[in-house]
């Protein structure tokens, strides 16, 4: 005689047959808001007393450092894709810092983010030709697109 | 020098004209599109009208900018409101999934101004297709689609 299944068993199927496995996020893009490629899923980092999911690690490619995303960052899981809700700070080395008439005032060697975070607790910014290194807060930046806004005119004794 | 002026504004405030040529132009989202190498003014008005970007990349053409666009000018730099939608050109296209589906090609414009009639996007593997700005859910480093935006099937035959 044939046992009809129980509810808990129909309702434990359904879940598996709805939840991703590794295979659906290694290898996969991963996208911040600006649907900037950072790079692709390279391992799934996960608690080993609650067994939840804690981040990913992702690769960005040859030579470059990797970077691991924790999981409150993470915005979506498509079949394609994993979206970030952030964009990864340490994206900001390199670029350009402006001040608010267009001058420019530097390059950003250094991201330093507040411990955990994705907030920027300061930028180290290098003058080029002069040699000098100024130190950039928070507070100073009014906007960071493809390159960084100050929020105030630079003159030399903004850096006192 | 002797000033002989009418308005009130004071000359400290003003930029002369040629200090312009060879600013860098820098777009609302931070991208330098290129240096001033012209500044235009109209006839009529006596004022300036627009400039003309010369940008770094060699296969990218001149850009005609007018003044309605300006957000700061200053001898270092122009700042922009927008980013030229021309300039999309090349960008990937991807679905709100984040699957790749195709470069942009083309940008058709409302006659000159900066807004997007259609945009042009030609895939791997598949028909080009035509996108407009309601399909996209977000112009960034890439071009981000709505949901359900339909796109061409992958063709491999």
């Amino acid at each position: 005689m044939s046992q009809k299944p129980r509810s808990s068993e129909i309702q434990e199927k359904t879940a598996l047959a709805n939840a991703m496995t590794s295979d659906d996020i290694l290898g996969k893009h991963v996208i911040d808001p600006e649907g900037e490629f950072i790079g692709i899923v390279d391992c799934i980092h996960i608690d080993s007393q609650s067994i939840d999911i804690m981040g990913l690690s992702v690769d960005k490619g040859f030579l470059k450092k990797g970077l691991v995303i924790g999981r409150d960052y993470i915005d979506s899981i498509t079949p394609y894709a994993v979206f970030l809700s952030i964009v990864p700070s340490h994206n900001i080395k390199g670029m350009t810092v402006f001040d608010a008439d267009g001058h420019t005032v530097g390059k950003v060697t250094a991201v330093h983010l507040q411990s955990g975070e994705n907030a920027v607790e300061e930028l180290k910014v290098s003058r080029g030709i002069r040699g000098d290194e100024v130190q950039i807060s928070p507070e100073q930046i009014a906007f960071i697109g493809h390159n960084v806004f100050l929020s105030e005119k630079w003159t030399d004794t903004t850096m006192q | 020098m002797e000033q002989i002026k009418q308005n009130t504004e004071s000359f400290a405030s003003t930029i002369y004209l040629n200090n312009l040529i060879g600013a860098q132009v820098i777009a609302s989202n931070g991208i330098v599109i290129g240096t001033v190498s012209h500044v235009t003014l109209s006839r009529k008005k006596m004022q300036l009208e627009g400039i003309v970007v010369v940008s770094r990349n060699l296969f990218q053409s001149s850009l005609y900018i007018d003044r309605t666009y300006f957000q700061k000018l200053s001898t270092a730099a122009i700042v922009l409101t927008i980013e030229p939608s021309v300039l999309l050109k090349g960008r990937k296209v991807i679905t709100f999934e984040g699957q790749i589906v195709g470069k942009v090609t083309n940008v058709k414009r409302e006659e000159q101004t900066n807004e997007i009639k259609t945009l042009n996007v030609k895939p791997k593997l598949r028909k080009p297709f035509t996108l407009s700005p309601e399909n996209v859910k977000y112009f960034g480093k890439s071009i981000i689609l709505e949901e359900g935006v339909d796109v061409p099937k992958t063709k491999v035959f």
